[in-house]
C-alpha cells in the first residue's frame, strides 16, 4: 500500500467513509419512512446522537446469560459487516489491470460475499438464543428461517452478473463484476431482462437480511418486543445498531456493485478526478438503492413468517431460476 | 491482495473500530456498583411467570437441509461451470462451513428433544 491507500483505508472510502455512510442511511431511511407517512422525519444528525445516547448508557446482564457471549457476539456482528463493506469496490485502491478494488480484495471474493451475508444471519440466530429469552429466541428462529429461503434467490440473483462477465476473463472477483458487467451488456442488450429482474430479488432479499418491512416478523415490536434483541442495552445494542446499518451499507454496496456497474459512470485520465467521481457515483447509486428500499418498507405493511417463506420458495425461487436461464439462453 | 494480507487488513480495521467505540463508551457511561434485581431479570413482558426457554422445531432444520442442498450445490456448480482448480477451492471451503454449521445445528436439537419431547400440544401451537 501507498500512502494515499493508507490515508483513504483510514478515511474515505475507508473505516470512517462507512461509519459515516451508515449514519447517513439510517438517517435517509428514517427520512423517507417519515415523509411517506406526512411526518417531518429525524434531523440529519439524529442516528450520530442515538449511538452516543446509546453507548453513554448503562451495561445490564441478564442473569444467566453467559457473560462472554453477550459481550463477543456483538463485537463480532459489529466486526463481520465492516468486513464485508470494506471489500466493496469504491475507489483510491486499483489492481495490476488499473481495475477499482476494495481494501480486502482477492480473487473469487463473491463466495466470500456469500459468507459474510450468511454469518450475519447465523450472528442474529445466536444472538437471540444466547439470551435465553423466549421473545428473543422465537424472533432468532424466525429470522434464521426468513434469511435462510431468500438466500437461496440470492444466490440465484447474483449468478446472472456472474454468468454475463464470466467468460471475459475467468475472473469472479467484485471489481471484476462492477466494472464488465456493462460491457457485456452494451454488446447483448437482452442481458437487461434477467438482470432487473435479478436486481428486483436482490432488494427483496436485502429487505429481509435488514428485518425491515415487510419482512421484519423478527424483531415485530408489537408481538415479540423488539425480536431477538430484547434484552440487549448501551453498548452492546450500539453496536448491533451500527453493525446493521453498515449491513445496510454493505448489503446495498453489494446490490450497486453486482448490478448498477459500482463506482464506474465514467473514467478520466486524472487520478485525484477519478477517486472523487468514484466516490460520488458510488454514493448516488447507493442512496437511489436505500431509497428504493426505504419506499417500499414504506408502503407495504408486516406479513407473517409462513407468508414470508412461502413467498420465497414458490414465487422468488421460480422467479429467479427463469433469470439465470433467460441468461444462459441469451450467453449461448 | 491474497487472503492472508485481507485478513490481516480486516483484524486492523475492526480492531481499530471496537476499540475506539469501547473506550468512548467507556469514558461517557455512568455504571452503578450495584444492580437491583429486577434490572437483571430477563424481559416478561409483565408477566409474573418466569421465561421459559423456546425448543427448537424439527421445521426449521429442515428448511436448513433445502438450504443446504439448494446453495451449495448451486455454487459448487457454478464454480465448475467457468473455472480452474483455484477457485473450486472457494466453492469448497463454502460448502463446507454450510455442512459444518448444520451439523452442530441438528446435534444441538437431538440433544435438546431426548430431555423434553416435543408433545402434539406444543406442535399445534398450543402452548408456547
Amino acid at each position: 500500500m501507498n500512502w494515499l491507500e493508507i490515508v483513504g483505508f483510514f478515511t474515505i472510502p475507508g473505516i470512517t467513509f462507512v461509519i459515516l455512510m451508515a449514519l447517513f442511511i439510517d438517517w435517509l431511511d428514517r427520512k423517507i419512512y417519515a415523509r411517506g407517512q406526512n411526518r417531518r422525519g429525524p434531523p440529519l444528525l439524529q442516528p450520530f446522537y442515538d449511538l452516543m445516547k446509546l453507548l453513554s448508557k448503562e451495561s445490564i446482564i441478564p442473569d444467566g446469560v453467559s457473560k462472554f457471549w453477550f459481550s463477543f457476539l456483538p463485537i463480532l456482528f459489529l466486526a463481520t459487516v465492516l468486513v464485508g463493506a470494506l471489500m466493496l469496490p469504491i475507489a483510491v485502491l486499483r489492481d495490476n489491470s488499473n481495475i477499482v478494488i476494495g481494501f480486502t480484495w482477492f480473487r473469487f471474493d463473491v463466495i466470500f460475499v456469500l459468507i459474510i451475508l450468511l454469518s450475519y444471519a447465523l450472528l442474529i440466530y445466536f444472538l437471540g438464543y444466547i439470551t435465553k429469552n423466549p421473545f428473543a429466541q422465537v424472533g432468532s428462529t424466525r429470522s434464521l428461517l426468513q434469511v435462510l429461503s431468500f438466500e437461496i434467490p440470492l444466490v440465484f440473483a447474483l449468478l446472472v452478473p456472474l454468468i454475463i462477465v464470466g467468460n471475459s476473463n475467468g475472473e469472479f472477483s467484485l471489481a471484476e463484476v462492477s466494472k464488465n458487467l456493462y460491457v457485456e451488456v452494451g454488446k447483448n442488450p437482452l442481458y437487461i431482462i434477467p438482470l432487473i429482474i435479478a436486481i428486483c430479488i436482490s432488494i427483496l432479499v436485502m429487505l429481509v437480511e435488514l428485518e425491515e418491512f415487510p419482512f421484519d416478523a423478527p424483531v415485530a415490536h408489537t408481538e415479540l418486543a423488539d425480536g431477538w434483541l430484547v434484552e440487549y442495552g448501551g453498548w452492546r445494542y450500539a453496536f448491533i445498531r451500527l453493525g446493521e446499518r453498515i449491513g445496510a451499507f454493505f448489503i446495498g454496496g453489494v446490490i450497486v456493485t453486482f448490478f448498477l456497474g459500482g463506482p464506474y459512470i465514467v473514467d478520466t485520465s486524472s487520478t485525484w478526478a477519478n477517486i472523487i467521481l468514484h466516490i460520488l457515483f458510488f454514493t448516488i447509486k447507493l442512496i437511489l438503492v436505500i431509497a428504493v428500499m426505504a419506499f417500499i418498507r414504506t408502503l407495504v405493511s408486516r406479513i407473517r413468517i409462513d407468508q414470508t417463506v412461502r413467498l420465497a420458495w414458490m414465487y422468488v425461487i421460480p422467479l429467479a431460476i427463469v433469470a439465470v436461464l433467460l441468461t444462459l439462453a441469451f450467453k449461448l | 491482495m491474497n487472503v492472508l494480507t485481507a485478513l490481516i487488513v480486516d483484524i486492523i480495521a475492526t480492531v481499530l473500530v471496537v476499540v475506539i467505540l469501547l473506550l468512548l463508551s467507556k469514558a461517557m457511561r455512568i455504571q452503578p456498583k450495584t444492580q437491583s434485581k429486577m434490572k437483571r431479570e430477563l424481559f416478561q413482558s409483565g408477566d409474573t411467570l418466569p421465561p421459559k426457554p423456546r425448543r427448537i422445531y424439527i421445521d426449521t432444520y429442515v428448511f436448513i437441509a433445502f438450504f443446504v442442498m439448494f446453495d451449495v450445490s448451486v455454487f459448487v456448480l457454478a464454480t465448475l461451470f467457468f473455472v480452474n482448480s483455484q477457485q473450486l477451492v472457494g466453492g469448497l471451503m463454502y460448502a463446507a462451513i454450510l455442512f459444518l454449521t448444520v451439523l452442530v445445528g441438528i446435534k444441538k436439537r437431538f440433544a435438546r428433544d431426548v430431555i423434553e419431547p416435543i408433545t402434539t400440544e406444543e406442535l399445534e401451537g398450543g402452548n408456547h
